[in-house]
């Protein structure tokens, strides 16, 4: 069971939520998993987990990192002051690569999803296959 | 000189060096000019990065990588970034565009993993097919048409990202 207290308002997820579901309607990408969770750092931020087929031509980042982005001030989302929104963006052989590799953010993800420390936003049925795989199921 | 001026002020060299390069009656150098079409987008797409960040809406570290694309995700997944810009980047960043991005992209050259054929682009030697070895620069390997075709992408996205600049310097949207 989880164990996530999602350090926001209702509407904030809701409009989490929203956002999320927005992106599944990108042309160039297929949204399979998002999630909201907490990495146990910068506890003031919102933290964003987004799986997309595509993202990045589905290639693997020579950095052997992950790209990470803050939303700062975005407009319309009932943020607390100085609360961003943080994004972590991926495709599925990348995730792989990071998982098997050890990278920060991979490490750290699969920790908070360990924890409960999650909230699922979207899956498809690919998502639910990577979900397990990022628990090491 | 603001960081996101100076990644401008390169494109635009970049962009420039492209028309020194073209030779309707030497293609030797279409590779180099299609590299430098790449570069042009590279350098464009990291400057409106950077004066996003530096006006307070989105702080992505951006370096020397390559990986135009995977800004490009950053800024069309729609954090209502305000109107007028969001509008901006929606139009320049159409899924037509990103398509014509991601071929550009494709000539950066890359490791090869073992087993696979060296992939055509603009800088070092590729396999066409098995046990073949051809250079960028060799005859009809990039087209004057293709160079033109990346020309155009370069010069537009440049001149799209010079624009939500200063929209963004002057604090408009």
């Amino acid at each position: 069971m989880n164990s996530f207290t999602p350090d926001g308002t209702p509407e904030l997820f809701d409009r989490l939520h929203g956002w999320v579901e927005a992106h599944r309607g990108l042309e160039d990408e297929t949204l399979r998993l998002a999630l909201a969770f907490d990495p146990g750092r910068d506890s003031q931020d919102v933290f964003l987990f987004e799986v997309s087929d595509n993202f990045g031509s589905n290639s693997v980042s020579e950095d052997r990192a992950m790209l990470e982005a803050s939303y700062l001030r975005p407009q319309d989302f009932p943020l607390r002051p100085g609360q961003n929104i943080r994004l972590i963006l991926t495709n599925p052989p990348e995730l792989r690569a990071a998982l098997a590799e050890g990278w920060p953010a991979a490490t750290e993800i699969r920790q908070a999803i360990r924890r409960g420390d999650f909230e699922i936003l979207y899956q498809d049925s690919i998502g639910e296959g990577i979900l397990r795989e990022i628990k090491g199921e | 000189m603001s960081k996101s001026r100076a990644w401008l002020r390169q494109a635009n060299s970049d962009l420039a060096s492209v028309w020194r390069l073209l030779n309707p009656h030497d293609e030797s150098l279409n590779c180099q000019a299609a590299a430098k079409c790449q570069q042009t987008v590279e350098k464009a797409v990291k400057g409106l990065l950077a004066a996003l960040d530096d006006a307070g809406f989105l702080g992505c570290n951006v370096g020397r990588r390559h990986d135009v694309d995977r800004y490009l995700a950053l800024l069309v997944r729609r954090a209502r970034f305000p109107g007028e810009i969001q509008r901006g980047v929606n139009l320049l960043f159409n899924h037509q565009r990103r398509e014509e991005i991601r071929a550009i992209e494709r000539l950066i050259p890359r490791w090869t993993e073992p087993g696979l054929l060296a992939a055509r682009n603009s800088e070092y030697p590729y396999q066409p097919s098995a046990d073949v070895w051809a250079a960028p620069a060799d005859p009809g390997v990039f087209l004057d048409s293709e160079i033109e075709l990346y020309r155009k992408l370069a010069y537009d996205i440049l001149r799209g990202c010079e624009k939500l600049v200063s929209a963004l310097q002057r604090g408009l949207g």
